[in-house]
């Protein structure tokens, strides 16, 4: 799919081409109407992103102009917050529909989606051709269940080609769908891309749906029946799976039909109780203390977790259940929870309206042997175990799109807020913008001149604050050791089960929470030595009380009331030692752990150390992570023991 | 094992008509449905099923309270309930143990395997259904 986007801000412009890059569209930037204008004349685009204020030509006469030449492809206008005028002129000169700035991502993504689907009459569906399936809105493309990994252009080539059935393109009519100018490679490239992707769809068992017209260029390969194109009218499951000639139906398979009958049954319904829901969050948005609307929006929503539950629907129901849990009257929504809230009501809408066989449902196993073991009748959500404060922001940052949503998906069941980064330049553009709770990293990165560890350089140095989970398949000591070395929290090796990274998450996450808790106090006669302590912990929640000599030691000591003390050995007026025998004299000081640093690291030296009642060393010079890492395992072992 | 009567009490249509469908076509049993607890409590007592199956969230008088009315009725304080309820604690199914339910079924449950559980909750021996 090939969009224009008009927009003279650069960072606004920059930022969407690449959100919308990193969702698998093409896109071709212009920074002026008259620009805009020309391109959207010349060449082919599926859907422009227009915005209202534009130099040159406004994007309101840019749209007039369009529509008076007979352009017929879908407009979306992008305007200002409060110009309602903008908007009835903008829909008046013939705009498909706009979105409000600032904008949310993902409703603009879905409105491209649902303008897409309008003017194509597919694209944003699930596409099913023979055995192939393929998801625009998760970009997830499978056979015959089997899952296929394709790069984003090949991704791109197969979309073009389902989304045409009966159009034949040339190589270069290809390139111009799909490459954009700047890049413009030759016209070999699309061969080779076709020929990547059909040998991915070769290994995996597939005809070949790319069908070579000599002479011409290719199209998609005709099928009797022709391909048929999810949400059809009638038979929806047929398309997907043909019915077996199974003469034995059992009770397991006609208790199935029956239940997608009920849903076929009950849908249109569900859809206006979701639809009624958004209405009242929207409502309790604009107005948050009104105890009626939230009242409302909570029934609603208790109702719609039965309602789409008894499906077996279980990522919707507890979505919908921790959207009801939001609305409970002891503590009101916040409007970033309203937010999320009317953002997963969208999202649900949207993967409802595709569900037309409970097949389809995510994280549905496809088919139940009738000897599987039952669950257990009372069997506690094991998500509990999971729970965090609040709804933390986690980007997710691999080139593995499907895993990155796989954990998404299950991510977003425990409330959490979720982003995916497919490389490193989409990762830092959204770490800008809005700096998540915790990052989870993938090493590597093979389309990329770069791998994970330098972002993680660049976090360690510019946002130390946020917690790095480092996870790859890579399986070597040195890249372990840099990741410690650069402050990476977490070094999860793959293949890792989905419930495991997320435990990893929380139990990061939990520390950064507890951990802003602890106290440091630190005694130093060397100024630049302590103000790199201070800032190596600082960066990692610990507050830090620091001391340059002893005079005032006792009453600081006291007045602070530290979790740790770390002492330089070497100290004017009274030493490390004497300090060291003070503290452990009071009985009230006798636990506090402290850590002595010294550059006498002979055996008379340290034993001296610890008779002084240290209970541990650190020989200089200092090295960050040796005394980041000693100071933080000693606070996390005075806390209590983790869930 | 001999076919079961099942009421079910939910004020909810839609899930009355999945479980209906379940509990008919997975394991064959009879099931009657209920929209309230009122109407829940009339039909136990004309109809003596082998199992109640009662929603605990519902409008008027909710779960734990028809449960009360039932074991208060010498008609239908020996048939066996089993909760259906979203909201399950640690404590709420303490309490629930206390009352006498014997089973609670944490909603999402899966349609398919309904008819399994609630055999499990009674003791029913599933192997020989089919």
């Amino acid at each position: 799919m090939k969009i224009l986007l008009v927009e003279d801000d650069e960072s606004t412009g920059l930022s969407l081409v690449e959100t919308l890059s990193a969702h698998q569209y093409v896109v071709n930037l212009a920074n002026n109407g008259e620009t805009g204008l020309t391109l959207a004349q010349e060449a082919d685009y599926d859907l422009i992103l227009l915005d209202v204020i534009l130099p040159k030509l406004d994007g309101i006469t840019v749209c007039q102009r369009l529509r008076e030449q007979g352009y017929s492809r879908p407009i979306l206008l992008l305007t200002a917050k409060d110009s309602m005028n903008d908007r009835v002129l903008g829909l008046d000169a013939g705009a498909d529909d706009y979105v409000v700035k600032p904008f949310d991502l993902p409703e603009l993504l879905a409105r491209i989606r649902a303008l897409l689907r309008r003017s194509q009459g597919s694209a944003g569906s699930v596409i099913v051709w023979e055995q192939l399936r393929f998801d625009p809105s998760t970009s997830e493309v499978t056979y015959n269940g089997k899952t296929l990994h394709l790069t984003p252009k090949e991704f791109c080539v197969l979309e073009l080609f389902l989304c045409n059935p009966k159009r034949i393109f040339s190589r270069s009519a290809i390139l111009d769908r799909l490459w954009d100018f700047a890049d413009s490679p030759g016209e070999e490239t699309v061969s080779s891309h076709i020929y990547s992707l059909r040998q991915k769809l070769k290994a995996v068992g597939s005809i070949d749906p790319i069908e070579t017209v000599h002479g011409l260029g290719y199209r998609l390969r005709a099928l009797t029946p022709e391909p048929s194109i999810a949400p059809p009218e009638e038979s929806p499951v047929a398309s997907i799976e043909p019915a077996p000639p199974d003469p034995q139906i059992t009770r397991q398979q006609r208790a199935e039909e029956r239940l997608n009958r009920s849903w076929e049954k009950f849908k249109p319904k569900l859809a206006a109780q979701m639809a009624e829901l958004e209405v009242q969050l929207q409502a309790l948005f604009a107005a948050p203390r009104s105890t009626e609307t939230r009242q409302r929006a909570e029934q609603m929503a208790h109702k719609l977790v039965g309602a789409v539950g008894v499906f077996g629907w279980k990522a919707g129901a507890n979505l919908l259940r921790q959207i009801e849990n939001q609305l409970q009257p002891d503590s009101p929504p916040t409007s970033q929870q309203l937010e999320w809230a009317i953002q997963q009501v969208q999202q649900i809408q949207q993967q409802m309206s595709q569900i037309h066989s409970l097949e389809q449902l995510p994280s549905q196993t496809p088919s139940r042997p009738a000897a599987s073991p039952p669950a257990r009748p009372i069997a506690l959500s094991p998500l509990s175990s999971f729970s965090l404060q609040g709804t933390p922001l986690i980007l997710i940052v691999d080139d593995d799109l499907l895993l990155a949503e796989q954990i998404r998906m299950e991510a977003i069941l425990l409330g959490w807020r979720v982003e995916v980064a497919t490389d490193l330049t989409v990762a830092r553009a959204m770490i800008r913008k809005t700096p998540p709770d915790a990052i989870v990293l993938d090493l590597n990165f093979p389309a990329s001149q770069e791998d994970g560890l330098a972002l993680l350089r660049e976090l360690t140095i510019k946002l130390p604050q946020i917690p790095v989970l480092v996870f790859t398949a890579r399986e070597s000591l040195p890249d372990r050791v840099e990741v410690v070395r650069l402050g990476g929290c977490a070094f999860l090796h793959k293949p890792i089960t989905i419930p495991k990274i997320l435990q990893t998450i929380v139990d990061v996450l939990h520390q950064n929470q507890r951990l802003s808790a602890n106290r440091v106090m630190a005694v130093n006669p060397d100024l630049s030595s302590l103000s790199d302590m201070t800032q190596w912990l600082q960066s990692r929640n610990v507050e830090v009380t620091s001391l340059e000599t002893t005079q005032q030691f006792w009453e600081v000591l006291t007045t602070v009331s530290p979790d740790l003390l770390i002492l330089d050995w070497d100290l004017p007026t009274f030493s490390g030692v004497e300090l060291c025998q003070v503290v452990r004299h009071d009985p009230q000081w006798q636990t506090l752990p402290i850590l002595v640093i010294t550059e006498h690291t002979d055996r008379d030296s340290i034993q001296q150390v610890f008779a002084a009642g240290a209970n541990d060393f650190i020989a200089k010079p200092m090295v960050e992570a040796d005394l980041v890492t000693r100071i933080i395992s000693r606070l996390e072992g005075m806390r209590p023991t983790r869930l | 094992m001999s076919s079961k009567r099942v009421l079910v009490i939910d004020d909810e249509e839609v899930v009355q008509e999945v479980i209906q469908g379940c509990l008919e076509d997975v394991a064959g049993w009879e099931t009657l449905l209920a929209s309230s607890g009122r109407e829940g409590l009339q039909s136990a007592a004309a109809e003596q099923p082998d199992v109640i199956l009662l929603d605990v969230s519902m409008p008027d008088m909710d779960g734990v309270e028809t449960f009360h009315h039932l074991m208060d009725n010498a008609t239908t304080c020996t048939i066996p309930v089993i909760l259906l309820t979203a909201k399950i604690q640690p404590a709420d199914q303490a309490r629930f143990a206390e009352l006498g339910i014997v089973g609670v079924i944490a909603k999402p449950f899966d349609p398919m395997t309904l008819a399994e559980q609630v055999a499990e909750a009674l003791g029913w021996n599933w192997e020989t259904i089919d």
